[in-house]
């Protein structure tokens, strides 16, 4: 009786473990003070990722060509875009990004004022900036989400 | 040393420091100040082509890239594609992107090469990380130092206190009367 006692509390102390490892890897893993997360949990719940600093993966499909200073990111659905701001920590995004399957590190963060969203680059383009910056506003999701980037590496 | 000597060779000396900024921070300055106009980072190329491969959605697959990358002639290029829900197919190359309307079958292939010297110019203004915010900082305290101390390196008429102070007066008016009108 003891001894399936003990199996069961084990057993059970396993399970949980399971479930609440879900798609999220711990901090320990994933890099010290940072989680690698998929595009799927933040899409599904990014409140619980507000204000942290998480890795995740996906495809660079736009990156601002005058100021290179923003870039969008996609996972595996191609209409939810996801916004990643360069800091202090790199002048510009190359060009040379677009197209690639990068892991990148960032606060993900609320776009608090129109500020961050705001078009560098009024009256210089029409045409794919402001498609991109129409379609995120149309996104289900994610479309007051950005990620402040730290760094990125090209898969 | 005398205040006069002092002043002649700090203006000098750090003139010809902040030289080659100088120019970079110009030469930028002006490209960027009309980047409405052009690219000042990138030149772009451009060339247009129409394809009878159907693209939907549903039916899109590498093979099918990869058939009208043939017809382009950047089958070795490719990198990805991108198709959202619309019409457009993007396709992404090395250094470029082909994109495709795919109601039309109307598309172009876009190539992107950095502007040289412009681009390199630009990514020094733009403050490539915090260590370079620094330095740019202590590179406008140079240029503060190296005005203040020209002011009064010639003397007697051509000096500060009299061409010299109607050209700097000039100098002052004329930003105020921007910051006046505008």
């Amino acid at each position: 009786m003891k001894k399936i006692f003990v199996f069961t509390v084990i057993a059970a102390l396993f399970a949980a473990c399971g479930n609440t490892a879900g798609e999220k890897n711990t901090a320990a893993e994933a890099g010290e003070g940072n989680e690698q997360v998929t595009f799927a949990s933040i899409i599904e719940n990014p409140d619980q990722y507000l204000g942290e600093e998480i890795t995740l993966e996906g495809k660079v499909v736009h990156v601002c060509m005058h100021s290179g200073k923003k870039m969008y990111i996609v996972g595996e659905d191609p209409d939810i875009r996801l916004f990643i701001s360069a800091g202090e920590e790199v002048p510009k995004f190359p060009m040379e990004l677009l197209g690639s399957e990068i892991t990148v590190t960032g606060v993900f963060q609320k776009i608090e004022t129109g500020a961050e969203m705001e078009k560098e680059h009024v009256g210089a383009e029409e045409g794919e900036e402001c498609e991109t910056e129409a379609a995120i506003a149309a996104q289900p999701v994610l479309a007051d989400m950005m990620l402040n980037y730290k760094n990125h590496t090209v898969k | 040393m005398k205040l006069r000597k002092l002043n002649r060779v700090t203006h000098r000396d750090i003139g010809y420091l902040i030289a080659g900024m100088t120019i970079i921070y110009a030469v930028s300055g002006i490209a960027l100040n009309h980047k409405h106009d052009w690219n000042a980072n990138y030149i772009i190329d451009q060339r247009t082509f129409t394809t009878d491969i159907q693209f939907t959605r549903d039916t899109t697959n590498e093979a099918k890239v990869y058939q009208l990358l043939e017809e382009l002639g950047e089958t070795k290029n490719f990198k990805t594609s991108y198709y959202p829900t619309g019409e457009k197919l993007t396709i992404f190359l090395v250094d470029g992107s082909a994109i495709v309307n795919t109601a039309t079958g109307e598309g172009y292939v876009e190539r992107l090469g950095k502007r040289p010297l412009f681009y390199q110019f630009n990514f020094l203004h733009y403050n490539p990380g915090k260590w370079w915010k620094w330095f740019s900082d202590i590179f406008c305290v140079s240029l503060i130092l190296v005005t203040i101390t020209g002011l009064f390196i010639v003397k007697g008429k051509n000096g500060i206190t009299r061409r010299g102070a109607i050209l700097t007066a000039a100098g002052i008016i004329l930003p105020l009367l921007f910051l006046f009108i505008y």
